[in-house]
């Protein structure tokens, strides 16, 4: 029964023989820390998002048809900029302070699950964001060559 | 009864937390997330590095054409602060980069090897960057505050502003 189950544990990234992880008393500190700082940043990215959405209602007010539509459209991208991030973080700290305060273990599990979304929308954001950049640049040099600007 | 209570101060003692399968999977993919944003910033930290070192020997090509006026001197100045500040911002980014790299490689070796001590600094490095990115806000955040209290008392001192 081992020996089958041995290649199947090691295909899942198990720790081989001898001790496993452990959630030592520095993980601990370390992980409660940056959970900390994680709320503190959350907060931070809420505060940011509310500003921006008071300064966009405004400018919707202040401009007309034209002024709500603009306006709803920025705001729209900032609550998809600033919210996601936001939440993550939020959602990430205060389960991973319940798992190391109560320890509780699914809500550990739950806590990283946030973690890894965080990193992934920010990693997808910048992916995005470099992919527009690069299309305008391609965008630009095109017009710029086909447009003849040095025949003029 | 006796086995449960058993169970249950296990479960609620020191070692209730426990890494799972879930957690392993979770982590190998923030890991690989975690590695690519750290590679772009080491990047973009060199393109920085690279953006400095060519327009150091401008800032000092206007400064020897403008002749030694006392707008040269006063952009000369300029320039030496300007450069240790561009050198303190490329230290930072290198290092909040540096922790992440950290991080995401202790998982991955931590994950392969089973090893404690990988995890245990990459735990360490990611509290790391926090700790950088969190004094960097709070510092950013005092100075805005400063600059609003600066204007304010600027524009309150002067009855025609």
């Amino acid at each position: 029964m081992e020996d089958i189950n041995q290649p199947l544990e090691a295909d899942t990234g198990a720790a081989p023989a001898g001790q496993p992880l452990q959630f030592s008393d520095a993980v601990r500190r370390d992980l409660l820390e940056s959970a900390k700082w994680a709320l503190f940043f959350a907060v931070l990215l809420f505060i940011v998002l509310g500003i921006l959405t008071i300064i966009s209602l405004m400018a919707a007010v202040a401009g007309g048809v034209m002024g709500i539509l603009g306006g709803l459209f920025v705001l729209g991208i900032y609550t998809l900029f600033f919210f996601f991030p936001a939440w993550y973080y939020y959602k990430f700290s205060t389960l991973a302070r319940q798992a190391l305060g109560f320890e509780d273990n699914e809500a550990l599990e739950e806590a990283f699950v946030y973690l890894k979304r965080f990193y992934r929308f920010i990693g997808i954001f910048i992916i995005v964001f470099i992919g527009l950049y690069l299309l305008l640049a391609i965008a630009g040099l095109t017009a710029f060559i086909s447009n003849d600007l040095f025949n003029r | 009864m006796e086995i449960l209570d058993n169970q249950f101060a296990q479960d609620s003692g020191k070692n209730g937390l426990q890494v799972t399968r879930n957690m392993k999977i979770n982590w190998l993919s923030t890991s690989k997330w975690v590695m690519f944003l750290a590679i772009l910033g080491f990047i973009f930290t060199g393109l920085m590095v690279l953006a400095a070192s060519v327009m150091m020997p401008m800032l000092n090509m206007i400064l020897t054409m403008s002749g030694q006026s006392e707008l040269a001197r006063q952009l000369e100045a300029a320039g030496g602060i300007f450069m240790v500040f561009m050198l303190l911002m490329v230290a930072i980014m290198f290092f909040i980069h540096f922790f992440h790299l950290r991080f995401a490689t202790g998982i991955q070796r931590s994950m392969q090897y089973g090893s404690q001590d990988a995890f245990e600094s990459a735990w360490r490095n990611l509290r790391n960057f926090f700790r950088i990115n969190g004094i960097i806000a709070i510092a950013m955040l005092v100075i805005y505050a400063v600059v609003l209290i600066f204007i304010g008392s600027m524009a309150a001192s002067q009855p025609d502003f």
